[in-house]
């Protein structure tokens, strides 16, 4: 188990600086964001307590907001994603209850479930970024096609990253 | 009290929701509001210097059009210089030097976003102080905003905040470039009185008001103009003449005569 935490506290930092200084150069249109640090967040185990989640998620975007310049958009957003988690894992317990130390990914729950889970929580996620980030609903319909266009492309980098560098199940 | 303590347990996730959020919260408005400087930001110099390592890679990739600018840069230097050897009355000059140009990197620029802010490698230790003008690659580029001792973030022309006294080449003086949230390559020209007469393609440069920028340096290029019957202003469109996506170096002005314009200003109000 120690190892697990030390594989995972250089995997935040993997993503911390993948997104910031790979991920966030690579906008499609002008209009289509690639977020993946988000996958970090989705696949942290599922008993995690709802409460250090929610401090993991607070650490991980402070670090995004702190490169970006955009002082505490990312954290908010991923505390509600992290509050929020739980409620949708719930939703979505297979027959007989999730085995223990379980981590929730595409290739041990298969792509149905893993997107009926990420989708929406990474809409979420995106919403209250860009939202919060244009600093209101003055151009209303240009941010909700920033939105939805990114949660698309974040979603399918966030799934091929997962097949790509998880092939086996880790425990 | 126990039935407090109970209630509290009950709800402690919502409850470190809202405090997690509350400190958010602060953080976003304190920058919005108060424009003040602090730890979180990238000009912090630990932050700083690995964007810096990432530019430095990223510039190696890119030598060809960064040389490509330079020479350009070059070319209208030497052509402005030739004007003046022939014929020296047609260049106006002050004897009063009034602006001093400090050199500076990109390490870090953003486009994409709403409220656009850049990170230059010169901070307080260069002589870089608070609302000092921008200019790079042909155009403006914007203002400093914090300032750390040696990495400053600029607010690009490209943030909702932004605003840039303009004028309309030989034609209008008193206007405010705005840029909209849109496309990074257009801004919008606000202020611009119906009873003028306009073309496509008339020169927007600088007024030289605000006393950050000089006098007559290009903006860019009307693009489109749009007059409805009842507007007592112009609806008009400025392609920026330089790309923001591209710069990778730029010149920070500095106001010689800063002290003693923003004394008098004080005086009047």
């Amino acid at each position: 188990m120690n190892r697990y935490y030390l594989y995972k506290s250089i995997s935040f930092f993997i993503y911390l600086f993948a997104q910031v200084l790979i991920f966030d150069k690579i906008v499609i249109f002008g209009t289509a964001h690639s977020i993946i640090y988000i996958a970090f967040l989705l696949t942290l185990p599922i008993e995690l307590a709802i409460i250090p989640s929610m401090l993991i998620g607070f650490a991980l975007g402070l670090g995004i907001d702190a490169f970006n310049n955009t002082f505490g958009i990312h954290a908010a957003a991923s505390i509600i994603l992290m509050y929020l988690r739980p409620t949708i894992l719930s939703w979505l317990t297979p027959q007989g209850g999730y085995p223990t130390g379980v981590i929730p990914r595409p290739n041990i729950f298969g792509i149905g479930w893993f997107t009926s889970y990420a989708l929406p929580l990474v809409f979420i996620h995106l919403l209250i970024v860009f939202y919060v980030e244009a600093g209101g609903f003055d151009l209303f319909w240009h941010t909700l096609l920033e939105v939805v266009a990114s949660t698309i492309y974040s979603y399918l980098l966030i799934v091929i990253i997962q097949y790509t560098f998880f092939t086996k199940s880790r425990k | 009290m126990r039935s407090l303590l109970l209630f509290l347990y009950k709800f402690r996730a919502f409850i470190t929701l809202i405090l997690l959020e509350l400190i958010c919260a602060i953080l976003i408005v304190q920058n919005s509001q108060y424009h003040r400087a602090l730890f979180f930001n990238s000009s912090n110099r630990g932050i700083a210097s690995i964007l810096a390592i990432s530019t430095n890679v990223t510039n190696y990739f890119r030598l060809n059009k960064i040389n490509e600018s330079l020479a350009e840069e070059n070319a209208r230097l030497k052509n402005t210089l030739k004007d003046f050897k022939h014929n020296p009355a047609s260049v106006r000059y002050d004897t009063i030097r009034k602006f001093n140009y400090i050199k500076a990197k990109v390490i870090d620029n953003s486009v994409d976003l709403r409220n656009n802010l850049i990170t230059i490698n010169v901070g307080s230790a260069e002589g870089i102080k608070k609302d000092m003008g921008v200019i790079g690659g042909g155009g403006i580029i914007g203002k400093t905003r914090y300032i750390s001792e040696h990495f400053t973030i600029v607010t690009s022309i490209l943030h909702t905040e932004s605003m840039v006294p303009a004028a309309i080449k030989g034609k209008v003086n008193i206007s405010t470039i705005k840029w909209d949230g849109t496309d990074p390559y257009f801004v919008d020209l606000l202020y611009v009185p119906r009873h003028y007469v306009l073309e496509i393609g008339d020169s927007i440069t600088t007024s030289g008001f605000s006393g950050i920028f000089p006098e007559n340096i290009i903006i860019g290029k009307i693009a489109s103009i749009d007059l409805s019957n009842d507007a007592p202003f112009y609806n008009i469109k400025v392609k920026l003449a330089n790309d923001l996506y591209k710069i990778s170096y730029v010149e920070v002005i500095e106001n010689l005569q800063s002290q003693e314009l923003d004394s008098l200003q004080s005086q009047v109000q």
